[in-house]
């Protein structure tokens, strides 16, 4: 079968016709994205005032964290059609290289957490470049090979890595003074991130440069017909994506003061995917409710049972059986059920 | 050193086989069905695992191969009837996230019922010996899996290419909606063939069961193993897979042997090769 | 048997509806609103009250049969007790770690800051490992360790007053080995172990020991992650004719390697020892004749011959229908470890640091032996075993052929 070969298959990931024009997405969507967006940013900010204690706010945390990772991965899943089995690699350098750095050059959050975030978009360069010249099931496949191979480095590197016994990463300090070291002022820090990262996301995706890029998941050959230089697209796609993957891991990072060789698997990678697609690919407030549906999930669940894999798997069963364009897709056919009734 | 050839080439050998009874299965389900199966593993582990069952009852290896390709073939049959095949038109994705599922429920069902240390499935006493090759022992059982795999893959061609069957195969590759419309049961045939490629995973974990013991994690263990070598020897290709799985098979054995520091990168730094290496010079325009 | 303490919830299996803008809201007001009705509802603490001890074990993925070993340990300790110490009743809290840090970390988290129990006990992978010590530090919270053996968690340098470690350290349990193997004639060695901190650290301080004039070193492999089978380095062990072959796995790689030693035909000729994990009771029944005869050491022998270890074997097996193991006794010390701590306390836990410190006073003797803390890196003092295997009807078992006493790691 040639690389080429997707015939009788429909190539939108999120499922839908792909005979839907370009920039059908109406404007009163995205406003609607932006302002359950806020809403989402105005409840985690009071929630340490409504009483949360110092464990919740390590678990909005985690969300938080893995909104950010969700919704980096939904710019490229989501938007330009790119399936990626290995985006939590790029997540896994954020945190280990904000980490050497802090360990090796200095403390300094000022300077290792740009680190991390640095190292991270500058992988995704050759890794991106080499990937986009495949597409669907080989650009699965070829970002997952990749991602194994961060993990293998990750792995052997033990001088800078700590190997698979992990790294311990030093606290950070801001001139000085120990910073972020209190739960409620690293909570703080990371709901700026993670309004910084929903608010960028959103510019991009409103932007000309997103409406290319939804162009480009939607009919790849038109836009090239256009004269759309549709690999650059796709590469500034997959780089700024992969900065955003390792944002989330520099806070991540600042949380456990810990990172370890799992956080790169590609099991991580797939359970992101599945984030996502519950949220639904066409919103980014959908990956923001997925990352905390699978977490949260994932927490209770496995306090419950040790079998909690099984309740994962028939999640995801159910997701892609039933709800294929996630909870985005399930609450859009709610309303439109709700409009018809009402007439 | 020509020890050392000679012993690690067999080695390498014994490893390639194995690699394709499990590759087989997985690569003509993806050929012809355009599938991705991410359980397929899961039938590994199944068969493995039902052997163990049939050998601590029967007491002979022989059957425990017929019960473990048998059950995982059954389990295939009905996965694919059942469920499987509304998938195959739907996206890469879809096929990936629903088979990664199942192979997550598979996994703990395995776990309920066989528990969750190692166990083992040992090989049939009059297999046990060795036999002395460049003054190393080099088991028996190893040997007849080397013989084994040559018949597989001499087999397989066959039904593929002298018979019937293998015919109306092919041309569904080729071109599925003319084989149905012709008035063949297309439906029926992708059935059998993901049965097939069931049985082929099951009949393997039997097989491997004496060398690597079986455990919670062996799936995807060799699951990420057989998905190299599918995607280096080209999905739905039978010679593809055997060739593939040589090649896999005999470097990372020396590659183990011989640079252990870097043999898991390396491994992967094949596949990403390979993939780059078939994408070259294919026009962008072709790539969609 | 469930390893924690609750039930398994029952899933709801109707199909799933969607909610509507309004409902979307509502939602997302009810989660915030979770951590006020937590402020409203904090339980009061009453001397009865029970004594919360949580445990943190890889209930799922690559550790978990010897998690499971853990907690079966930990709670037949407790049972014998009647599940009270100093007449207050224990509740257990059992987490799964799945022997990753990342989420080890957040099950750690909620054993400490939201079940707030009395203590933690557990860990079995080093990785977990280091990452929770750093956590119990900040969060003053007593911790014993019930495997987690890296050396590099227990140094002087980085002890803090709440980790303690009762199960052993990679150095303590291989350097008697080499004192031991050291004194039989071996003048060729060879060493191989996975490819990662635990199996370089055994084979490291076998070494540190096993000073023999006119030895030599033969060869040294290290197998790289996921290797699934040691065929290709038979040969190069057979080609490189050792004597002796000292190995540091564990796990399945462990059952595999003794198995192909013996198949390769290699056992005939050379003497295959290691670090106890290499022929543990739960990998001993897949190498069979395989393992006969093979030395390891470690903290714990099947076949220890003391009445308190014979009882601990067998009320395990009637227990669990299992075989005990290495991780079952470190579960068991774990347990008594702190029913002693606590009942030195008179049965209160006033704070965390007159916890830490009962629980460095403690000295008893436990199937394993006696039990006693290094108040200098808090890492366990105990017997180290040199145990042979040897064929017990139709099971196979380690017996004890040398001990070494009251060994501890320096923790430089």
């Amino acid at each position: 079968m040639a690389l080429n070969e997707t015939a009788a298959k429909d190539t939108t990931p999120s499922g839908a016709s792909p005979s839907r024009a370009v920039s059908e997405r109406e404007p009163g969507q995205n406003r609607v994205d932006l302002i359950l967006g806020f809403v989402v940013m105005a409840l985690l900010g009071v929630a340490p005032l409504l009483g949360a204690t110092d464990f919740h706010l390590s678990l909005l945390l985690e969300v938080m964290i893995f909104a950010i990772l969700a919704m980096s991965l939904n710019l490229i899943l989501g938007y330009a059609g790119l399936v990626s089995f290995g985006h939590a690699a790029f997540f896994a350098v954020g945190a280990y290289a904000a980490g050497a750095a802090a360990n090796q050059i200095g403390t300094e959050a000022w300077i290792s957490f740009p680190i991390g975030v640095v190292v991270a978009t500058l992988l995704a360069v050759p890794v991106g470049w080499l990937s986009i010249r495949l597409s669907g099931f080989y650009f699965l496949m070829i970002t997952f090979a990749f991602a194994q191979m961060v993990y293998a480095v990750v792995y052997r590197w033990n001088w800078l890595t700590g190997g698979s016994d992990g790294l311990l990463i030093s606290a950070p300090t801001l001139f000085g003074e120990p910073v972020l070291q209190s739960r409620q002022s690293l909570y703080f820090f990371a709901l700026v991130c993670f309004g910084l990262s929903f608010l960028a996301m959103h510019r991009v995706i409103a932007s000309p440069f997103g409406r290319v890029l939804v162009g480009i998941r939607e009919n790849t050959r038109r836009m090239r017909a256009l004269g759309y230089n549709v690999r650059n697209y796709k590469l500034a796609a997959f780089v700024i994506a992969a900065a955003f993957a390792g944002l989330a891991g520099v806070i991540i990072a600042q949380l456990n003061l810990f990172i370890a060789p799992e956080s790169a698997h590609w099991t991580q990678s797939g359970l992101v995917l599945v984030m996502v697609l519950i949220g639904g690919t066409r919103s980014m407030i959908g990956s923001v409710v997925g990352a905390t549906i699978v977490l949260l999930l994932q927490h209770w669940l496995s306090s419950y049972t040790e079998y909690w894999s099984l309740a994962l798997g028939l999640l995801f069963i159910a997701l892609i059986l039933w709800a294929r364009e996630g909870l985005y897709g399930l609450a859009a056919r709610a309303l439109a059920l709700l409009r018809e009734r009402t007439g | 050193m020509s020890e050392f050839i000679i012993v690690q080439t067999l080695n390498g050998l014994v490893y390639s086989m194995l690699l394709f009874v499990f590759a087989l299965g997985l690569s003509t389900t993806f050929g012809l069905l355009r599938f991705v199966n991410l359980a397929h593993g899961s039938f590994f582990l199944l068969g493995a695992y039902t052997g163990i069952s049939i050998l601590a009852i029967t007491h002979s290896f022989g059957l425990a191969l017929l019960g473990g390709a048998i059950v995982a073939g059954f389990v295939g049959l009905g996965i694919e009837r059942l469920f499987f095949r509304r998938f195959y038109t739907r996206t890469d994705l879809d096929q990936v996230i629903v088979s990664y599922g199942l192979a997550l429920v598979f996994g703990d069902i395995a776990k309920m019922i066989w528990g969750k240390d190692i166990r083992s499935l040992p090989a049939p006493e009059w297999l046990s010996g060795g036999i002395e090759i460049a003054s190393v022992t080099f088991p028996v059982y190893r040997l007849l899996l080397i013989g084994l795999g040559c018949v597989l893959f001499v087999a397989t061609w066959l039904i593929i290419e002298r018979t019937r069957i293998g015919a109306l195969i092919r041309a569904s590759v080729d071109d599925r909606d003319m084989v149905g419309g012709i008035g063949f049961d297309v439906r029926g045939l992708f059935a059998l063939v993901f049965a097939a490629g069931a049985a082929l995973a099951g009949l393997g974990g039997v097989f491997a069961g004496p060398i690597t013991s079986v455990y919670p994690g062996l799936d995807f263990e060799i699951l990420i193993t057989t998905l190299i070598v599918v995607v280096v020897g080209g999905l739905g290709s039978i010679s593809g897979a055997f060739w593939a799985s040589l090649l896999i098979g005999v470097t990372d054995t020396y590659g183990r042997a011989l640079f252990p520091d870097s043999a898991a990168f390396l491994i992967f730094g094949l596949m990403a090769l390979v993939l780059l290496i078939r994408s070259w010079g294919v026009p962008e325009e072709e790539m969609e | 048997m469930k390893p924690n303490g609750r039930e398994i919830s029952e899933r709801d299996s109707g199909p799933t509806r969607g909610p509507s803008r309004r409902t979307l809201l509502a939602g997302a007001a009810a989660t915030a609103s979770l951590p006020l009705t937590g402020a409203l509802f904090k339980p009061a603490i009453a001397q009865n009250a029970p004594i919360k001890i949580g445990v943190l074990s890889p209930l799922s993925g690559v550790f978990s049969s010897l998690g499971m070993h853990l907690v079966n340990g930990i709670k037949m300790s407790f049972d014998e007790g009647g599940n009270k110490i100093a007449g207050r009743p224990v509740t257990f809290i059992v987490e799964d770690t799945e022997a990753k840090p990342q989420e080890g970390l957040r099950k750690a988290r909620k054993l400490v800051e939201s079940d707030q129990v009395d203590i933690m006990l557990g860990v079995i992978s080093s990785a977990v490992g280091y990452a929770v010590k750093e956590y119990v530090a900040r969060a003053h919270k007593v911790w014993l360790v019930g495997a987690a053996g890296a050396d590099g968690i227990f140094k002087k340098k980085n002890r803090n007053p709440y980790a303690f470690r009762a199960s052993l350290s990679v150095w303590q349990a291989n350097t008697p080995m080499g004192t031991w193997l050291g004194e039989k004639g071996y003048k060729r060695v060879l060493y191989t172990g996975p490819d990662y901190a635990m199996g370089r650290e055994a084979i490291t301080a076998f070494r540190s020991t096993f000073k023999v004039p006119g030895a030599e070193t033969v060869g040294e492999i290290y197998i790289p992650l996921g290797t699934n089978d040691f065929a290709p380095y038979m040969a190069q062990i057979k080609q490189a004719k050792p004597d002796l072959v000292y190995a540091s796995y564990a796990g399945s790689d462990a059952a595999r390697f003794v198995q192909q030693f013996a198949a390769f035909g290699l056992s005939s000729s050379i003497k295959l020892a290691g670090f106890g994990y290499l022929v543990t009771e739960d990998v001993l029944p897949i190498q069979k004749e395989a393992a006969l005869g093979v030395n390891s050491g470690i903290n714990w022998a099947y076949g220890l011959d003391t009445p308190q270890n014979k009882k601990f074997v067998s009320d395990y097996r009637s227990r669990y229908q299992s075989i005990a193991t290495v991780d079952a006794a470190a579960g068991y010390v774990c347990g008594q470890v702190t029913t002693a701590a606590i009942t030195s306390l008179g049965g209160s836990v006033p704070n965390q640091l007159a916890l830490a410190d009962a629980v460095s006073k403690v000295k008893l003797t436990s199937p394993r032996g006696p039990v006693s803390f290094d108040p200098e890196t808090n890492n366990v003092i105990q017997n180290i075993y040199i145990r042979e295997v040897r064929k017990d009807g139709d099971e196979f078992h380690n017996y004890v052929v040398a001990t070494y006493e009251n060994v501890k790691d320096p923790g430089v």
